[in-house]
């Protein structure tokens, strides 16, 4: 019976893991010891076939848009970490000038939307600048979302779908 | 001291142009309308169902660039106006309802309904001439497109 550490050499053998003078015994283990010289063809073996037959894994998608999907989550999880700058000095002026203006703004885009809501509207969100990409995906069904700024399109991925 | 006041009067004064603006802006009338197309994309000759049809040379070329099928063909087709703060849905299939809820200044909500059941809620901006897509696999390595086309004013 074999003992493990004789195995693992076979195995780094193979891999051509071994120095000379390891890869010298391990050659003389396996002249001598027939059930050695066995495990060592049968590993030999199994390296040869998973080689030549390895599965490409393809995907389902064009290279391009599957990467881009990962650069966009990426670029999304960066900018939500990144901190807001402290306003200096300098900047106080500019505050005090626009303070006012936010705050009537406000007041103003208030009065606007309740008067959307007494005319019928059913919508409380407020129009928001930019596409803020909210997913809701109910059932667990996997998605994310993709941008091709020279095609014009923006395109939501769903794994799962109806037929 | 007399800067200071100064700059609060010049502020004010803008805020109140400001404000007239964004109640004009937000109180006008806001309706979207929008082309929606089922598309079905594979790699093999055009299906023997005489409903479906080729997709013209311009959307099919430019869903070509993103995805891998070079082939695609229409299953069904239809447009509709939403108002701003009102939702439409519509049937693409047996199988396919589309669901548009317009928030105003170009910002949607996009459900997607599977066999009657919400597969997917997407909330996105559609500019005017822009395509916005909600697509996922099909069988035998195909994949099926739902295409919103937002009419150029």
């Amino acid at each position: 019976m074999m003992d493990h550490k004789t195995e693992v050499m076979l195995q780094a053998l193979l891999d051509g893991e071994l120095s000379e003078a390891q890869t010298a015994t391990a050659r003389a283990v396996i002249d001598r010891d027939a059930e050695a010289r066995a495990l060592y063809e049968e590993l030999r073996s199994i390296k040869v076939l998973l080689a030549g037959n390895e599965i490409e894994w393809k995907l389902s998608e064009a290279r391009e848009f599957y990467w881009s999907g990962i650069q966009r989550e990426i670029e999304r999880e960066e900018r939500s970490a990144d901190s807001e700058p402290r306003p200096t000095r300098s900047l106080h002026a500019l505050l005090r000038l626009l303070l006012p203006v936010g705050a009537v703004g406000i007041v103003a885009l208030s009065l606007a939307l309740g008067w959307n809501q007494l005319s019928g509207s059913k919508s409380n969100l407020p129009a928001l600048a930019g596409s803020h990409d909210i997913e809701t995906p109910l059932e667990d069904a996997p998605s994310f979302t993709f941008r091709s700024e020279p095609e014009a399109m923006t395109v939501v991925w769903v794994d799962s779908g109806p037929n | 001291m007399r800067r200071h006041f100064s700059s609060c009067r010049v502020g004010t004064a803008a805020a109140f142009f400001l404000s007239l603006w964004i109640a004009a802006v937000a109180g006008a009338a806001d309706n979207l309308t929008l082309h929606a197309r089922l598309i079905w994309g594979a790699d093999r000759d055009k299906p023997s169902d005489p409903n479906m049809r080729t997709v013209e040379p311009e959307t099919a070329g430019k869903l070509a660039k993103v995805f891998k099928w070079q082939s695609y063909y229409e299953v069904s087709r239809t447009n509709f106006t939403v108002s701003a703060g009102g939702t439409k849905k519509v049937v693409m299939s047996p199988k396919c309802d589309i669901e548009v809820e317009y928030l105003g200044a170009s910002n949607v909500n996009v459900r997607l309904y599977g066999k009657g059941k919400m597969v997917v809620c997407k909330r996105q901006t559609i500019s005017p001439g822009e395509l916005a897509v909600v697509a996922g696999p099909d069988k035998n390595d195909t994949a099926w497109f739902v295409v919103l086309k937002r009419e150029r004013k």
